[in-house]
């Protein structure tokens, strides 16, 4: 692939034209949140001012899959429970939505699969701010909607090489393309202004070891994307488990036990998806 | 039995007839259990109605579908030392929690 298709296709899929639009309350949220002194009063303000995002927000983060504890009533309690990032995460994916499953049925059911397996893993290995890894889980396959919306043909044609083929969505992509969607999730984070732990996941969640910055998240959320296709929660484009890094498995001090143990919290989350 | 639209097919029914395209070819047998990515594979194919069997969708346990779907999840990787050896360990654990499975339904059985 030549470099100038490359950025004749990153043009195309950037073009502002068609790109899901992202609230306009998200952008004025970002702009509170450049005054390092802004209170969370005022940045709950501005998100209850469009109460059908509030309302989105609120049932997504009580729904019981991801076991938040007790009922997050408010804007504000979701701001301090979870923190900003989090809440930022959710306001795209509820945006994108009905995108996700309009590109490839069953796209939604698996990033919500990853997330919710993401979240398990980071609390059971009790890193930092397992809410963070909500986020990284529902994002991580953001580049095959904005593909399929921006290229539907070139999209489509990634979706019948995959299945006929029997290869990867990703390696489809990569031949129809020149590159993935880990690309695309790198040219979004960047024009959407995504936090860098979160970009990192989104850009490297199938060579999670290439996250310079915080590896650690890229590896849990290849992890999840692992066991979202492992137990077959909602469709990623392809069914084979993807390639594990072993490294990432040392990075997270995985051995038998503590997969087994992950298996059984995830296990059982993910059948209740399964179910819904 | 029941004819229903494609798009109204959920992952878990059961097939109650083959699937047949318009060339005749059966695409999918008579009992498969759909999934999500079965039904995306269908749509792509140009099916618009399939005859699903009809009462309660009960498929098999948990372990016991990953178990049944390790050979051809992973049937690209097994040539990778650590992926066959990750598969192993998988099925081992899933062979264990469908035992322990079929006995934890047994003991809910009235002993009366």
């Amino acid at each position: 692939m030549t470099n100038d298709l490359k950025t004749a296709y990153k043009n195309s899929i950037l073009a502002a034209k068609n790109l899901p639009t992202l609230p306009t309350t998200l952008l004025e949220v970002n702009s509170l949140l450049e005054n390092p002194n802004v209170s969370l009063a005022v940045v709950a303000e501005a998100i209850n001012r469009d109460q059908v995002l509030a309302a989105k927000i609120l049932k997504m983060i009580n729904s019981p899959i991801y076991g938040f504890p007790g009922r997050i009533a408010s804007v504000q309690h979701a701001l301090v429970l979870l923190g900003y990032n989090v809440i930022r995460g959710v306001i795209i994916s509820t945006s994108i939505l009905e995108d996700l499953d309009r590109a490839m049925r069953g796209l939604w059911k698996h990033s919500l699969a990853c997330s919710v397996a993401c979240t398990q893993i980071a609390r059971f290995l009790d890193l930092k701010d397992p809410e963070e890894y909500l986020a990284a889980g529902l994002l991580h396959d953001l580049g095959k909607v904005i593909v399929s919306i921006q290229l539907p043909a070139a999209a489509k044609e990634a979706q019948w090489i995959a299945a006929r083929e029997e290869i990867s969505y990703s390696e489809a992509e990569s031949r129809v393309l020149g590159f993935t969607h880990e690309r695309v999730n790198a040219w979004v984070a960047d024009q959407w202004h995504l936090p860098l732990p979160l970009r990192e996941s989104m850009v490297h969640h199938h060579r999670p070891m290439s996250a310079q910055h915080y590896p650690e998240m890229a590896c849990v959320t290849h992890l999840g994307n692992f066991f979202a296709r492992l137990y077959e929660v909602g469709f990623g484009g392809d069914d084979l488990v993807p390639q594990v890094s072993p490294q990432a498995f040392k990075l997270l001090g995985l051995n038998r036990r503590v997969l087994e143990s992950l298996l059984d919290l995830v296990g059982e989350k993910l059948e209740e998806l399964n179910m819904e | 039995m029941e004819k229903i639209p494609l798009r109204l097919a959920q992952a878990g029914m059961i097939l109650a007839q083959p699937v047949i395209n318009a060339a005749g070819t059966a695409l999918v047998g008579e009992g498969v259990v759909l999934s999500d990515a079965l039904v995306e594979r269908l749509t792509q194919a140009g099916i618009s109605v399939i005859a699903v069997k009809s009462g309660p969708k009960k498929g098999p346990g948990t372990a016991d579908r990953v178990l049944g779907r390790l050979e051809h999840l992973f049937r690209k990787q097994s040539a990778e030392p650590f992926m066959a050896a990750l598969k192993s360990m998988l099925h081992d654990y899933f062979e264990r929690k469908s035992a322990e499975g079929k006995i934890g339904s047994q003991s809910d059985e009235p002993t009366t």
